[in-house]
C-alpha cells in the first residue's frame, strides 16, 4: 500500500499555518536543511515571510514540482510553464520586494532567478532618470558629479 | 497601507544579481542612477559575475569576430547571409582611447579571453581592451630583448582571479631554449616562467580554453617535423600536455586554431588542394579528432585573405557558411 505522502507544517510570522507536501516544502533549500534538524511533528517556524507571501511561495513551489512530475511523464512543456511563471511574477512592486527576500530567505533558486530577472527587465534600456522613478531611488550625485559620470559612460547615452 | 517598498534596499548581493543580468549600454548608464550603484558596477568581482550571467543566456550574441586591421573591424558572423548587406556584418570600431590616435600603426590582436582584448601596435606597445565597455589602458612594454619569433596569447587564472598575457619567445638559434614571459593584468609586471623543451616552436596567437593557452607547434623528431599542439595551464605557468594534429597535417600547411563551444578545433588546408576542419571532442582524450569537413578549396569565396580571421570563430551549426 502506498504510504501518504509525508506533510510539512510551516507558520508564517504572522502566525498563520500552512500544511504542505514533502516534496513542495523541500523547493526550499533553507526549509530542506530545517527539516533534517527538527523532528516530523514540529511546526516549522518562517519568520521572515508573512502569511500572504507564503501562499504566494507555495503556490509556486507546488506549481513546479507538479511541472517536473508532469514532464516526466510528457504532460506539459517548458513553454506552459514559462507563461505561468511570467504571469506569477505580474505583480506590484511591494509584492515583487516581496517575493525576492522570500525567495532569498528560503533559498528557492528558480524563483530567485526569476524574479531578479523581472526586475532586470524592468530596468533594460531605461535612462537612469527613469530608473530612479520606477524604483524611488533617491539620486546622490550633485549636478557636476553626475555630468562626470555621464561624460565617462558617454557613448551608452547614444 | 503599507509603506513604499524601495529596491535599493535590498540586500547588496541581490542587487548584484539584478544587475549583473542587464546588458552593458544598461549597465554603463545605471552608473549614473546613484553611487551604491556605481561603485558596484565597477568592482571587478561583478564583471566576473556578469560574465557568468551571460554566457547561461543562450539569447545573447556573445560572438562577434575582430579583425586584426587598422582600422578596427568587427564583425558579426551571425548577421552575415551571403554577402547581399554588409552593413550590419562589418562594423568599424572606434580606436580603444589608449591608442595614440595620429599614428599610422600596424596593429595586430595577440589574445582574447572573456571579452578582453589584447592588441600589439608595431611589434612594441601592447593595450588592453575592452570592446564592450570600451576601457582600455596601455601595458607596460616587456624589458627583455631577444633575437626571437614571438607568440602570445591571453588568458584568465581563476586561481588568482587575473587576467595573463603570455608570450612565448622561440629563438632564432634553434639550440637556445625557448622563454616564457607572463604580464599579470592585476600586478602590472612581466616576469620570466618556464621554459619549453628544446625542439617545439610555437607558431600563431593562442587559443584559451579550460584554463589554458593552446598553440600551434612544430616539432623536431629526427630530420622531420610534425605538427603538434601544446597546452600551458595559466594556474600553474607551465607548458602541460602535447597533443597530436591529425596525421596528414604537414608542418607546412598552414593551419589555425580555434574554438567551437567548449572543444578545440584545427582548420588546414592540405596537400590535396583541400580545405579541413576538425574538432577534438572530449578534451584530455588522446587521439579524439573528428573531422568537421573537408572542402575542395577552389570555390571558397575570398579564402586567402580571410580563411585565418573568420575560419577560427565559425559557428559549425550552420555548415555552409565561408
Amino acid at each position: 500500500m502506498k504510504s501518504t505522502p509525508k506533510k510539512i507544517i510551516l507558520r508564517s510570522s504572522d502566525k498563520e499555518i500552512f500544511e504542505v507536501v514533502e516534496a513542495v516544502a523541500m523547493e526550499s533549500q533553507t526549509i530542506k536543511n530545517l527539516i533534517e534538524d527538527v523532528s516530523s511533528d514540529d511546526v516549522i517556524p518562517l519568520d521572515n515571510v508573512t502569511a500572504r507571501i507564503l501562499a504566494k511561495v507555495l503556490e509556486y513551489c507546488k506549481k513546479h514540482v507538479d511541472a517536473a512530475a508532469a514532464n516526466e511523464n510528457k504532460n506539459t512543456t517548458d513553454d506552459e510553464l514559462n507563461a505561468w511563471d511570467a504571469d506569477f511574477v505580474k505583480v506590484d512592486q511591494n509584492t515583487l520586494v516581496d517575493l525576492i527576500m522570500a525567495a532569498n530567505f528560503l533559498n528557492i533558486k528558480s524563483l530567485l532567478d526569476l524574479t531578479c530577472k523581472t526586475v532586470a527587465d524592468m530596468i533594460r534600456g531605461k535612462t537612469p532618470e527613469e530608473i530612479r522613478q520606477t524604483f524611488n531611488i533617491k539620486n546622490d550625485y550633485t549636478p557636476e558629479e553626475e555630468e562626470e559620470v555621464r561624460r565617462e559612460n558617454q557613448w551608452a547615452f547614444e | 497601507m503599507g509603506k513604499r517598498k524601495i529596491i535599493s534596499q535590498l540586500p547588496h548581493e541581490i542587487i548584484v544579481n539584478i544587475l549583473s543580468r542587464l546588458p552593458v549600454k544598461t549597465l554603463l548608464r545605471s552608473n549614473c542612477v546613484c553611487k551604491p550603484w556605481r561603485s558596484l558596477i565597477s568592482d571587478p568581482h561583478f564583471a566576473r559575475l556578469q560574465l557568468i550571467q551571460l554566457q547561461k543566456n543562450s539569447n545573447v550574441n556573445l560572438h562577434q569576430v575582430l579583425l586584426s586591421s587598422n582600422p578596427l573591424v568587427s564583425m558579426d558572423y551571425e548577421a552575415y547571409n551571403g554577402g547581399e548587406d554588409e552593413s550590419k556584418v562589418m562594423s568599424e570600431l572606434e580606436y580603444p582611447a589608449a591608442m595614440k590616435k595620429d599614428s599610422d600603426y600596424d596593429v595586430d590582436l595577440v589574445g582574447s579571453c572573456d571579452g578582453l582584448v589584447c592588441l600589439l601596435l608595431d611589434d612594441e606597445e601592447f593595450i588592453s581592451w575592452n570592446p564592450s565597455t570600451r576601457e582600455s589602458r596601455a601595458l607596460p612594454e616587456t624589458t627583455s630583448v631577444l633575437d626571437a619569433t614571438f607568440s602570445y596569447g591571453l588568458g584568465y587564472d581563476f586561481s588568482t582571479d587575473d587576467y595573463k598575457l603570455v608570450r612565448v619567445c622561440c629563438p632564432i638559434n634553434v639550440s637556445d631554449q625557448t622563454k616564457v614571459e607572463i604580464l599579470s593584468l592585476k600586478t602590472n609586471i612581466w616576469r620570466a616562467t618556464s621554459h619549453l623543451p628544446t625542439g617545439i616552436e610555437v607558431n600563431g596567437n593562442g587559443i584559451f580554453l579550460n584554463g589554458s593557452l593552446h598553440w600551434l607547434a612544430k616539432k623536431v623528431i629526427s630530420q622531420t617535423k610534425i605538427v603538434i599542439i601544446v597546452s600551458f595551464s595559466l594556474a600553474e605557468e607551465k607548458f602541460q600536455e602535447v597533443v597530436a594534429a591529425p596525421d596528414h597535417l604537414e608542418e607546412n600547411n598552414v593551419a589555425v586554431l580555434g574554438i567551437s563551444g567548449d572543444c578545440l578545433c584545427l582548420f588546414f588546408e592540405c596537400n590535396e588542394g583541400l580545405y579541413e576542419g576538425w574538432l577534438r571532442k572530449e578534451y584530455g582524450v588522446k587521439s579524439s579528432w573528428t573531422r568537421l569537413f573537408s572542402n575542395p578549396v577552389d570555390p571558397l569565396p575570398g579564402y586567402k585573405i580571410l580563411a585565418e580571421c573568420i575560419v577560427p570563430h565559425k559557428n559549425w551549426e550552420s555548415s555552409d557558411r565561408t
